[in-house]
């Protein structure tokens, strides 16, 4: 069947904000299904609050809503759209939930839109477990025994009959969240109740456990004539048990037998089939490792995590060609985009092998529980492509940018008890990969270490076979040795993935020096391209990689070379981690894009994140999936002898890369590497605190009082004279690494020993930190000679909370056009003086009528897709036009801002984190960002919220006021009143209560978590759904109080609001503005408004 | 350089052009022709042992084998090797990126190097096989040699490139009859439901299987049996194999498969095989470039626009059978060579695919019951 002509118009619904479990995959996906739609002529509307996607970018579908995804936003946009069909499979779970509810509230039968592709059953079928079993017993595909319930009672009933251990599934919910394995009571009793609470239906799943087993994913496509086939099938490192989230994962698997791999294979046709799925879906298995036993685990009825890696691993655009099938074409009339001339209904066969990597950032939250299991903690991944195993997971390792060089030659500090080293293999961290390379280098036995980690011992060898090249390399005296020798084994550790850098490590050499001996003793790495094939038809793409395992290059340099190609390099984002996100991918893609614009020949990409669209490769015209490290970056540059590379568009890693080349200058000249826009010297003046603190002064403009440190004793004697509280900042880093904020000399030592710690190379600088301050932030472009500033962004917090974790607005609301005027004279200052030729972020703090700066950035920043996209104005284009040499055109200079108002909101994922304290401070927490717009402040604000996913009561309820210290207490009276005004019912902890009582505001006094058994308790009252809304204002934390029990009462208060869901706002400005916008909102009718309806109010547009 | 116990190899093209690695199984010199496989690292020793390898040395586009090692030679209730597919090493020689040294697999007994020892067959790793699959893509498969040498010797790459162009095609020798049983076996189910003679020019253990799976009385004959004494046996329908070599020179299996035709005796033929019915039909044969090898091939039904992933291992091809009354009823998507045939009014059909996979996707096993329902069982 060919393209259904009766779809016109469809909405395609996104999946908001990242956050764990839900992250930049989803970016990819929906700009495939746009491209998909759009190439057919079909008009595209998406609703997706994720300003920073590149699928909400205003060109790439027909209009674009930032709103909230949920049922009555979308029934809005329905109303005013009327669309033919809609999308549910590429917005993630969000997506799919919401779709679910339109059909359950009859709105797609009422407004009579088509679910195109995977039909609602289908997807139903995979969410509720009985339809499910129903399915897969159709499918003769065996699922773990499993019960599901709704009350505890009946949970315990289904326990009884399993026995332990067992696992425990909340049903609708994504990345496994509130999903474990329990092996007692006590937590069975914890988690079951939890989970019930969670569930949108309160539903849990009681389930025989496979704990222990082989997990294998199959991503399986079929269409509307019943075609099927498989894309991709994935081995988990980690057994079941840990989610595939959280697991490293390689592809295609390796220790399944022909019979093992068909078995599962052809059940997984039976189960798509079975299912009906029309499209995409990924199938997880539990293989039995000593027989031929296998469980179906789960179904995803949509694009998944695991499809976007797929995707990425075979080079196979599934949600590309699962859109073409949601609109009615069949496989066999699909083309592979690879080679343009095979059937995209094929099996890609690959030559290579592909792994990924979990990135975890656990250190960011405090309390959190550091292990991993069933429930995704993950905030990103890398993945990472080679010939050997032993090259993936090195390259995959380094990838994360953890400070690991490779699987061996690091710096962690081993565990030092045998026993303790043997409960960490059976309880595993986000360490667990290099906990195993602590027991093989302890001797434990390979058999010993798989009983206790049950990683499969195909893999434990290729580690072993690591530690035991190092331990050669060691042995061999290599320095001393033959020229033949020194090849030999080289050649050996290059093969399996040992970097240069690590090689010097062991060895006690310089890098440089490795990297000279290598090329001396010709040994280098081979460009290979990614084809879906297995070079079985000439493949048109460059998709490439780089492996020492070849002889050949599958690129023709030398004719490159002798056609002149103008070729620019950018270097992308890397990994997705806190303070990291699709926003630096945003930046890498429209530097691409832009730079096409120019004319360039060819844009190359080098990036290795596989949630991305700039690893589309299609995107640009070389897209090296690679590591952005020193050594790589140069290998490439030195094959593709490109005119320069850009290191501002793709964030931290990349920035940093160019000081680290500035370091090795001389070596650079001979490569005639050169980094394009800003001077790598001034990238430098501006990271390294001290050269940036300097030359503040030498400009006059003003900046907190600072010191760079020396010594401990130093500090402290500074930090006397300038009066507590002191914030320590190390150089280079993103999003608050290691930054803490210091109340007293005790809490100010222990911070100093940390910093020291994370930075190294590089001095720390401590300021004076200011309370009470309004904290701005000014995005731009400046192209040596103008300075052109996208927008002047103001924090609605005060300072103290990192600029990644804070709400923001466009325009500013509260400072005055004097302080906005001396705003915009010292960044035009401190970007002339810094001669920027691209972007810059610079952050600013107000107090008592005068500015601080705080920082520079010279690269895109966090905020710039916000800024591009409220302003009209594509800053990162810009930015690609000055690198290249042009200058900022005239008409985009003095534009007034729009008549409407741009709020930027956090969005957090304490939720999946078990037990981590919602707490805001100077380290960034959130995962990702989204941005609504409205006709005002309050519109914005409360559809900026709603779109976090938080139900704000707009038209009343209970709120909980929870706030610590006399002065708060005091501070939050007015804020009381106006709450009580609105006709909320205000419920208090004792001395809240008193506070409020004392200024004639009732309030219902709840008792403490402690004084359990006491009713109305906090606890119960949270879990039964009464509050509404919890206003938490805790004291800035010291180290003695963490330990007393008013603190960790106040813990439990935010930590359960997070478990039931319910708003927790832990500032006292950020409340203020909610409750004066719910006063606001609740007055009139909300804007409903697209992206491009907005910037028709703008004067002018730059995209 | 190479180290210690590392013996030294060369897989040398006709042209001379050639690849030094490290080697692994046996010790000498092979001469074949060099294909390349696109199955997944899932299958090597189904690959290892498929009858229609015979004279080649082998490619593998994966980069990791042997990860789940080799199983030992146990046989099933009738008598069938349980874990592969004929009862020795069919390859001339292996070529791989890596060969597993470690594997991991409960049911392994020992490693692919270990297997290749055993069965005096020798294997290269660490070459750049993706490069080599480009040459083959580009030039078409050709003959080459595969040379192993012992620790410390020093290949003399002269003398190589002279007993290069000695290799012999082996596809002008009978390939057939080297791996075609020598006498008659039976492979009896309980509680059999019909008889069915396998032409053997060659066959897959997978296919002996699934017939007795199915409850079919199976009788193995050699390749150079004759109609008449197959039709002795007295059987439901007749299975002509797959097998090696270029299906042409068979005179006896075309043959057979003519009468087979012109009596309308219910049968069924499996690439080879295929090709064999193509022939009998009046139908020509030609050799592809480079083959089609892996389990990933889709072929199509024109009419009916269904798809089905297949596994493959065929050099040669069929076409204009149809003036012998018989439709290509099936075709690869992407060159649009056949991929089966069927009789227009008798009970015949053949498929240029292996549905009996192994290695490779078991999606069009439902053939094996509709060669049973055309015996009318």
């Amino acid at each position: 069947m060919p393209l259904d002509r009766t779809i016109k118009k469809a909405l395609i619904l996104g999946s908001g904000g990242i956050r764990i479990g839900q992250a930049g995959e989803f970016d990819y996906s929906g700009s495939q299904v746009l491209k998909a739609l759009k190439e057919e002529g079909i008009e595209t509307i998406l609703i997706n609050p994720n300003i920073a996607t590149i699928q909400t970018d205003p060109q790439l579908s027909d209009r674009v809503y930032l709103l909230p995804i949920n049922v009555t936003y979308v029934e809005e946009v329905i109303k005013k759209e009327r669309p033919d069909g809609i999308l549910l499979a590429f917005g993630g779970q969000t997506a799919l939930n919401v779709g679910v509810e339109l059909k359950e509230l009859g709105i797609l039968e009422k407004y009579n839109i088509r679910v195109l592709g995977t039909p609602i059953e289908a997807i139903e079928a995979t969410e509720d477990r009985d339809l499910f079993v129903q399915a897969m017993n159709r499918a003769n595909a065996k699922v773990c025994r499993s019960v599901a319930v709704t009350s505890y009672k009946e949970a315990i009933k289904a326990a009884k009959v399993f026995g332990f251990p067992l696992m425990i599934r909340v049903a609708y919910t994504l990345g496994g969240r509130g999903s474990g394995i329990v092996e007692n009571m006590k937590d069975f009793e914890r988690m079951a109740r939890r989970g019930l609470a969670q569930s949108r239906i309160n539903q849990i799943l009681i389930e025989e456990s496979v704990w222990g087993w082989k997990e294998i994913e199959y991503e399986v496509v079929r269409d509307s004539l019943d075609n099927c086939f498989i894309n991709c099938n994935m081995e988990n490192f980690d057994p079941v048990g840990i989610h595939t989230g959280e697991s490293i994962v390689i592809a295609p698997s390796q220790t399944l037998t022909n019979e093992e791999y068909h078995m599962l294979r052809s059940a997984s046709i039976r189960v798509i089939r079975s299912l009906g799925i029309i499209g995409e879906c990924n199938i997880q298995y539990a293989l039995d490792p000593f027989s031929k036993e296998f469980r179906v685990i789960e179904v995803n009825a949509r694009l998944s995590r695991s499809s976007a890696l797929a995707s990425k691993a075979t080079g196979y655009p599934l949600a590309y060609i699962a859109a073409k099938l949601a609109i009615g074409y069949t496989l066999p009339e699909l083309k592979n985009k690879i080679t343009g001339i095979t059937t995209a209904c094929f099996e890609p066969a690959l030559d290579y092998l592909v792994l990924k990597i979990p990135r975890w950032d656990m250190t960011k939250f405090q309390k959190v529980d550091r292990r991993i299991g069933s429930q995704m903690k993950s905030v990103g991944e890398v993945m990472a492509i080679g010939r050997t195993f032993e090259e993936v997971i090195q390259k995959a390792i380094r990838m994360l940018d953890i400070g690991m060089k490779g699987f061996v030659a690091n710096e962690l500090e081993p565990i030092e008890d045998i026993n303790e080293l043997k409960y960490a293999l059976k309880n595993p961290t986000d360490l667990r990969l290099f906990r195993i390379g602590e027991a093989i280098k302890r001797g434990i036995s390979i058999e010993e270490i798989y009983r206790l980690a049950r990683v499969d011992k195909w893999f434990l060898y290729k580690l072993k076979n690591i530690i035991d090249i190092e331990r050669q390399i060691q042995d061999i005296g290599l320095l001393k040795s033959s020229d033949a020798e020194k090849k030999y084994w080289l050649e050996r550790a290059k093969r399996f993935g040992f970097s240069d850098g690590q090689i010097a490590k062991i060895m006690g050499v310089d890098t440089i020096f490795i990297r000279q001996m290598r090329r001396k003793l010709n040994i280098h790495p081979f460009v290979k391209r990614i084809d879906t094939l297995a070079a079985e038809w000439p493949a048109k793409t460059n998709y490439l990689y780089l492996t020492y395992s070849a002889s050949e290059h599958d690129i023709d340099f030398e004719q490159e070379y002798k056609s002149n190609l103008k070729k620019v390099i950018v270097l992308g984002s890397g990994t997705y981690r806190i303070g990291a996100s699709v926003e630096f991918d945003w930046g890498s893609v429209n530097c691409l894009w832009g730079l096409k614009k120019l004319g360039i020949d060819q844009a190359i990409m080098i990036n290795y994140n596989p949630e991305t669209v700039s690893t589309d490769y299609d995107v640009s015209d070389k897209l090296y999936f690679e590591e952005l490290s020193g050594e790589r970056v140069l290998d490439i540059c030195e094959l593709e002898k490109a005119m320069g590379i850009v290191v501002s568009a793709g964030g931290q890693i990349a920035n940093n890369l160019a000081a680290k080349f500035a370091k090795y200058s001389e070596f650079f000249r001979k490569t005639n590497l050169k980094i394009l826009g800003t001077h790598g010297t001034r990238i430098d003046m501006a990271e390294d605190r001290s050269k940036f603190s300097a030359l503040l002064d030498q400009l006059e403009i003003r900046q907190p009082k600072w010191k760079a440190l020396t010594t401990k004793e130093d500090a402290l004697k500074f930090a006397k004279i300038v009066g507590y509280p002191i914030l320590v900042r190390p150089s280079y880093v993103l999003s608050g690494a290691a930054m803490r904020v210091s109340y007293d000399e005790k809490t100010l030592q222990d911070t100093l020993d940390l910093a020291a710690s994370v930075s190294k190379e590089y001095p720390v600088v401590i300021t004076k930190f200011f309370t009470n301050a309004r904290e701005i932030e000014c995005d731009g472009v400046c192209d040596g000679e103008t300075v052109f500033i996208g927008a002047i962004v103001e924090h609605i917090e005060n300072a103290g909370v990192h600029s990644g974790d804070a709400n923001m607005a466009i325009p500013p609301q509260t400072i005055s056009e004097n302080i906005i005027k001396k705003i915009e004279e010292y960044t035009n200052k401190i970007a002339l003086a810094l001669k920027i030729q691209g972007p810059f972020n610079v952050q600013y703090l107000v107090k008592n009528g005068e500015a601080y700066v705080i920082e520079c950035n010279l690269r895109s920043s966090r905020s710039m897709p916000y800024v591009s996209k409220t302003r009209g104005i594509n800053l990162m284009k810009l930015a690609a036009e000055i690198i290249m040499g042009k200058l900022i055109p005239n008409k985009l200079k003095n534009l007034p801002y729009g008549n409407f108002v741009s709020i930027k909101a956090p969005m957090f994922s304490f939720m999946r984190l078990d037990k981590a304290d919602p707490i805001l401070g100077v380290e960034m927490a959130s995962t990702g960002e989204i941005a609504c717009m409205g006709k005002d402040f309050p519109e914005a604000l409360i559809k900026a919220l709603e779109a976090t996913e938080q139900e704000i009561p707009i038209e009343g309820g209970n709120i909980l006021i929870s706030v610590g210290g006399e002065k708060l207490k005091k501070q939050v009276i007015p804020l009381a009143k106006k709450i009580k005004e609105l006709g909320f019912t205000i419920f208090a902890t004792e001395d809240t209560k008193r506070a409020l009582n004392n200024n004639g505001i009732e309030a219902v006094r709840l008792y403490k978590v402690h004084e359990q058994g006491m009713e109305p308790n906090i606890m119960s009252c949270l879990q039964n759904g009464r509050i509404d809304m919890v206003i938490n204002i805790p004291l800035p934390t010291t180290v003695e109080e963490k330990f007393n029990t008013i603190m960790e009462d106040e813990y439990k208060i935010r930590r359960m609001a997070i478990d039931f869901n319910i708003p927790v706002i832990i500032n006292l400005q950020l409340a203020e503005a909610i409750i004066n916008a719910i006063e606001k909102f609740r007055k009139k009718k909300v804007e409903i408004k697209s992206l491009n309806e907005y910037h028709q109010s703008l004067k002018e547009i730059y995209w | 350089m190479l180290y210690k116990k590392e013996r030294p190899a060369i897989l040398m093209l006709q042209d001379g052009r050639y690849f030094e690695g490290v080697s692994f199984g046996a010790t000498k010199k092979v001469g074949g022709e060099i294909v390349f496989t696109t199955i997944t690292g899932a299958g090597y020793n189904e690959t290892l042992t498929d009858p229609s390898y015979k004279g080649q040395i082998v490619v593998m586009t994966h980069p990791l084998v042997g990860n789940y090692g080799v199983p030992a030679w146990e046989k099933d209730i009738y008598s069938i090797h349980k874990y592969f597919e004929s009862d020795s090493i069919k390859v001339s020689g292996f070529v791989v990126n890596e060969c597993c040294k470690n594997p991991s697999h409960y049911e392994s007994s020992k490693t692919l190097n270990e297997f290749l020892l055993e069965e005096d067959i020798p294997g290269i790793e660490w070459v750049d096989t993706r490069a080599i699959t480009k040459i083959l893509r580009e030039e078409g498969v050709q003959l080459g040699l595969l040379a192993v040498f012992n620790p410390g010797e020093i290949p003399n790459i002269e003398e190589l490139k002279e007993d290069v162009k000695k290799v012999k095609d082996p596809n002008l020798r009978h390939l057939a009859s080297e791996v075609s049983t020598k006498e008659i076996k039976y492979f009896t189910p309980s509680n059999p439901k019909g008889k069915v003679i396998v032409l053997d020019l060659g066959v897959k253990n997978n296919i002996l299987r699934n017939l007795v799976k199915r409850r079919i009385n199976v009788i193995l004959v050699p390749y150079n049996y004759s109609f008449e004494s197959i039709m002795e046996f007295n059987p439901d329908g007749v299975l002509i194999s797959n097998g090696p070599g270029d299906p042409a020179i068979y005179r006896n299996a075309i043959e057979v498969a003519q009468k087979l035709i012109k009596n309308a005796i219910p049968t069924m033929g499996i690439c080879l095989g295929n090709q064999i019915i193509g022939l009998a039909a009046g139908g020509s044969s030609y050799k592809l470039k480079y083959g089609h090898r892996g389990g990933n091939k889709t072929v199509i039904n024109p009419n009916t626009k269904q798809c089905y992933i297949t596994s493959q291992n065929h050099g040669f091809c069929i076409r204009d059978f149809e003036k012998g009354g018989f439709n290509g009823f099936l075709e690869n998507i992407d060159d649009n060579s056949n991929e089966g045939l069927i009789s227009e009014d008798k009970p015949i059909f053949a498929v240029q695919f292996h549905p009996e996979a192994s290695p490779g996707p078991l999606d069009s096993l439902y053939l094996f019951d509709k060669f049973i329902e055309l015996l009318g069982l």
